[in-house]
């Protein structure tokens, strides 16, 4: 599984999780420390705090991350600090931390469980992924983050087979959720069977929902190679390289935009609003959703520090227009 | 010793099947497991002579080149039977100059792998930012000659006189236009008879145009991903030691690539050599080198070039070995942390599957970040083993990760001879718990023991020198291979011996690892044989040539078309 995938689907069901976390757990020492945390106002607001970058941005600052450290030796048992720190070392794709933290599987509940699975599976851990999730594959309703994941594990150790008996049953449950890693790995386990003509159906319902995907694109080069149809292999090749391309630029924008996140969160503490003003107009120009919202709100405060009230108006409306719009 | 590209088949199972059809009834010939024999490396470097410490001259401003090591060969130099040692060093960023403690060096070995430092005597300086070595005797002269590549793109080839170094990189015209060059290897490309040059390029870098990087704003070495990416170069030897760039003709500038590394073998068994290119990030290159002279490139329809979900990974080293014995050679990429070593088997012809995970490299190689990488029969027995050197890339890893470390172990896998390896890191001896942050590698038979051994240029460190001890190994035959139609440096000679039941192949292979370059020299392990009982060379664009009863325990020097010659690591020079 991709590092992004892994974090997509883990920070999906983090805001459920840190509500529930919020309502205490199990255990004397458990709702000991939950009740010590809950009136602990200034600690309380600062976990939902780097929550809430957790969720967004998927990082940690170090300094927070040493904070945490602190924070667990006073609430140990606590839920919520157990829960941040857990997703803190998933944001710093320590799998091994992970692992050493939620220790031993025995009184798990689900999500920490695939937690756990998931980094194993990351460290190359398949049996012991494997060994964790068997026990959720018969539950009702179906478990689809957990069996792809059991499905990915036996994929991973040669067993081809069982991979497609987890995934198959599921397969247009994958296609209506739009679900395209797993699908693509359904695929490959066909590929791996030289069932060609399985795997480019596979393949080909996978593009259907992304023309632009890239795991199918390769497989289908791939298996209509090995059927010897040099036209078509090639053509997906093409496809697979053009993918490729666009999904360097899309990492580009992203981390050059990063970058100028930095450099506006230090103009700003810094009060350099001229700076900001700068840096914001300059981000405009390729930031998108929630992040546009978030530099024009740093836009319309800037103008009206430096006392620029029209220009700070102008820019609220042209991020209303914005909202409007998407 | 380091004969590239083995592969065993017992012949009555080799199945030659047309190109695009998978073989379905593939079934694999029974190789003999490894007879029990543990693999066991001692450290020698504080013995050895070999006094190396690299320079990168880290810097805060966290420069891409700082953290990309450099390149080391294990060679014949001075033709006396045994491996010399030739270390790349680097430099500081930004100056052509090196610092006074920056220098390459060559140790030169007495046989028995004690070396004496003959870089001055040899005229063995390196200007710019040092990168990578290939070596082969682009004159003809029977003295192994010298590329070096360098961050500007100021490569250098150094002719060797038999006496020292002389830089003829102007009169053989080798172009510079100021462009990252990484691994380099030497290949007889149209098999005319001498030595024409592969060129690995890697991302446009200036310090101007620097790029910065973070991860939980913390600045790291950046990913090449924010670089753009420099074409390779094909140059052409016109047979008197003068090249001409012919990139262009040979189809290899249409897309360019972040290329950190390249293998050099024959993976399609068609007499010529075919390159594979390791690329950072992006898709990997296996570029086929066809009857007609021109290259086709084939390893994304073929399924080497990515990850199976098809992602471009890190591909900072490569090497090919049929370890899976089923007569076809397969493929080897060292990867970033978190993806495995892959392992490309060549299921049927020209058709590839990665199978790192199944065949045992899968979980120890997640949890390094790994850079050079060689095949090579550690014990004897015929079969060959793995190993890679390991270094995260980030300095300050320890600030993002309470598990993963910046300095790491080096991986050894045990070829068990069922088509899987076994980690015996471990416990393999001291040389495997040198734990720094590694890049080049290069293997060869340093102390004359028939053993392979190793060493590795360690990025901010010293260079590490590993004789191999391993236990009651199997007989060996060592070879060294010089061509007279064929190119004199043999590379891209195909053997294969016959040894009881069972039959060995291996290819003199013109690159391998990561800028770096091992012995040219062909190492067989007999396991519990006493011979080779019939010995062909393919020589490159040549004849084929048979000999009969190959006695192990010896060191061979074959001049193509003549009878074997025995020789004694270090005893005396063979003159030209």
């Amino acid at each position: 599984m991709a590092n992004s995938a892994f974090h997509r689907f883990f920070f999906a069901s983090f805001a459920v999780i840190f509500a529930a976390a919020l309502a205490g757990g199990g255990g004397d020492a458990a709702a000991r420390d939950n009740e010590a945390l809950k009136n602990d106002a200034p600690t309380l607001q600062r976990l939902e705090a780097i929550n809430t970058r957790l969720v967004s941005a998927n990082n940690i600052k170090q300094e927070d991350f040493i904070w945490i450290k602190e924070i667990e030796k006073r609430y140990p048992k606590a839920e919520l600090v157990r829960r941040v720190m857990r997703n803190a070392l998933v944001a710093r794709s320590d799998w091994q931390a992970v692992i050493d933290f939620l220790g031993s599987e025995e009184g798990l509940a689900r999500d920490d469980k695939l937690t756990l699975a998931g980094a194993h599976y990351k460290l190359g851990n398949f049996e012991k992924t494997a060994t964790l999730l068997e026990p959720l594959k018969n539950s009702e309703p179906r478990d689809v983050p957990a069996l792809t994941l059991l499905a990915r594990s036996k994929y991973a150790m040669g067993d081809a087979s069982a991979c497609i008996a987890i995934l198959s049953p599921i397969e247009g449950q994958l296609s209506s959720s739009g679900t395209k890693d797993e699908l693509a790995l359904l695929g490959l386990a066909y590929l791996d069977q030289q069932n060609y003509d399985e795997a480019i159906r596979v393949f080909k319902s996978v593009q259907e929902l992304d023309p632009t995907d890239i795991a199918s694109a390769n497989g289908l080069s791939r298996a209509f190679y090995a059927k010897g149809d040099m036209a078509k292999a090639d053509e997906y090749r093409k496809r697979t390289e053009a993918a490729q391309s666009n999904r360097a630029s899309m990492e580009i924008r992203g981390r050059n935009f990063v970058q100028q996140s930095y450099r506006l969160e230090a103009a700003w503490a810094g009060k350099n609003y001229e700076e900001v003003v700068r840096l914001c107009r300059e981000m405009l120009t390729t930031a998108e959703g929630a992040n546009r919202q978030a530099v024009y709100q740093y836009l319309v405060l800037a103008y009206r520090a430096l006392g620029r009230d029209a220009e700070a108006e102008a820019a609220a409306n042209e991020a209303g227009k914005t909202a409007q719009i998407r | 010793m380091k004969p590239r590209l083995r592969y065993l088949i017992l012949m009555a199972l080799a199945v030659i099947l047309p190109s695009g059809c998978r073989d379905s009834s593939d079934t694999k010939a029974e190789p003999p497991r490894s007879a029990g024999i543990e693999l066991a490396f001692a450290d020698r470097t504080g013995q050895s002579g070999v006094v190396f410490s690299h320079r990168p001259t880290r810097t805060e401003k966290k420069w891409l080149p700082e953290i990309m090591g450099s390149g080391v060969a294990v060679v014949d130099i001075d033709r006396d039977g045994d491996a010399d040692i030739l270390l790349v060093n680097s430099g500081a960023v930004g100056s052509q100059a090196r610092p006074s403690d920056a220098g390459n060096k060559l140790f030169l070995n007495d046989g028995k792998g004690g070396f004496s430092d003959a870089t001055e005597t040899w005229g063995f300086s390196g200007i710019g930012y040092g990168q990578g070595i290939a070596v082969g005797d682009v004159d003809g002269d029977g003295w192994p000659d010298v590329f070096l590549t360098e961050l500007n793109g100021d490569n250098r080839l150094l002719r060797n006189t038999g006496e020292k170094f002389e830089d003829i990189t102007a009169k053989a015209r080798i172009p510079n236009d100021g462009k990252w060059a990484t691994s380099a290897g030497f290949l007889d490309i149209d098999n005319d008879g001498d030595l024409d040059l592969y060129v690995v390029r890697y991302v446009i870098f200036s310090t101007e145009n620097d790029k910065a990087a973070f991860r939980n704003r913390i600045q790291i070495y950046p990913t090449p991903i924010l670089f753009d990416a420099v074409t390779d170069q094909i140059l052409i030897n016109n047979g008197s030691g003068v090249f001409s760039d012919e990139s262009s003709r040979f189809g290899i500038t249409a897309a360019p690539k972040k290329g950190l590394a390249l293998a050099i073998g024959d993976i399609d068994l068609n007499g010529r050599s075919d390159i594979y290119v390791a690329n950072d990030t992006e898709a990997n290159q296996l570029w086929l080198n066809e009857p007609s002279g021109l290259l086709r490139e084939i390893c994304g329809i073929a399924g080497c070039a990515y990850s199976d979900m098809g992602t471009g990974e890190g591909s900072m080293g490569a090497d090919f070995s049929d370890f899976d014995s089923n007569g076809r050679p397969d493929i080897t990429v060292t990867n970033f942390q978190d993806e495995v070593t892959s392992i490309y088997s060549q299921t049927s012809p020209l058709l590839f599957e990665e199978i790192a995970d199944r065949v045992g490299i899968g979980a120890a190689s997640r949890a390094r970040l790994s850079f050079g990488i060689d095949f090579f029969d550690a014990n004897n027995d015929g079969l060959e083993d793995l190993l890679f050197v390991n270094g995260h890339i980030e300095d300050n890893i320890n600030l993002n990760s309470d598990t993963v470390t910046f300095p790491q172990q080096n991986s050894l896998f045990l070829n068990t001879g069922d088509g899987k390896f076994r980690d015996v890191s471990d416990t393999s001896g001291d040389a495997l718990k040198d734990i720094q942050v590694s890049r080049g590698l290069a293997t060869g038979d340093l102390n004359g023991d028939g053993l392979i051994d190793f060493v590795v240029n360690n990025n901010g460190g010293t260079a590490q020198v590993a004789f191999n001890t391993s236990k009651e190994p199997g007989k060996f035959v060592l070879l060294w291979l010089e061509g007279s139609k064929a190119n004199r440096s043999a590379i891209g000679a195909r053997l294969v011996a016959k040894i009881g039941e069972r039959t060995i192949e291996r290819q003199v292979m013109g690159a391998q690892s990561y800028l770096s370059m091992s012995d040219l020299r062909v190492h067989f392990g007999l396991g519990p044989a006493e011979k080779i009982d019939e010995l062909t060379i393919h020589w490159p664009g040549s004849e084929k040539q048979v000999i009969n009863d190959v006695p192990g325990g010896a060191f061979y020097y074959i001049r193509e078309g003549n009878s074997p010659v025995v020789f004694v690591p270090g005893e005396k020079r063979i003159e030209p």
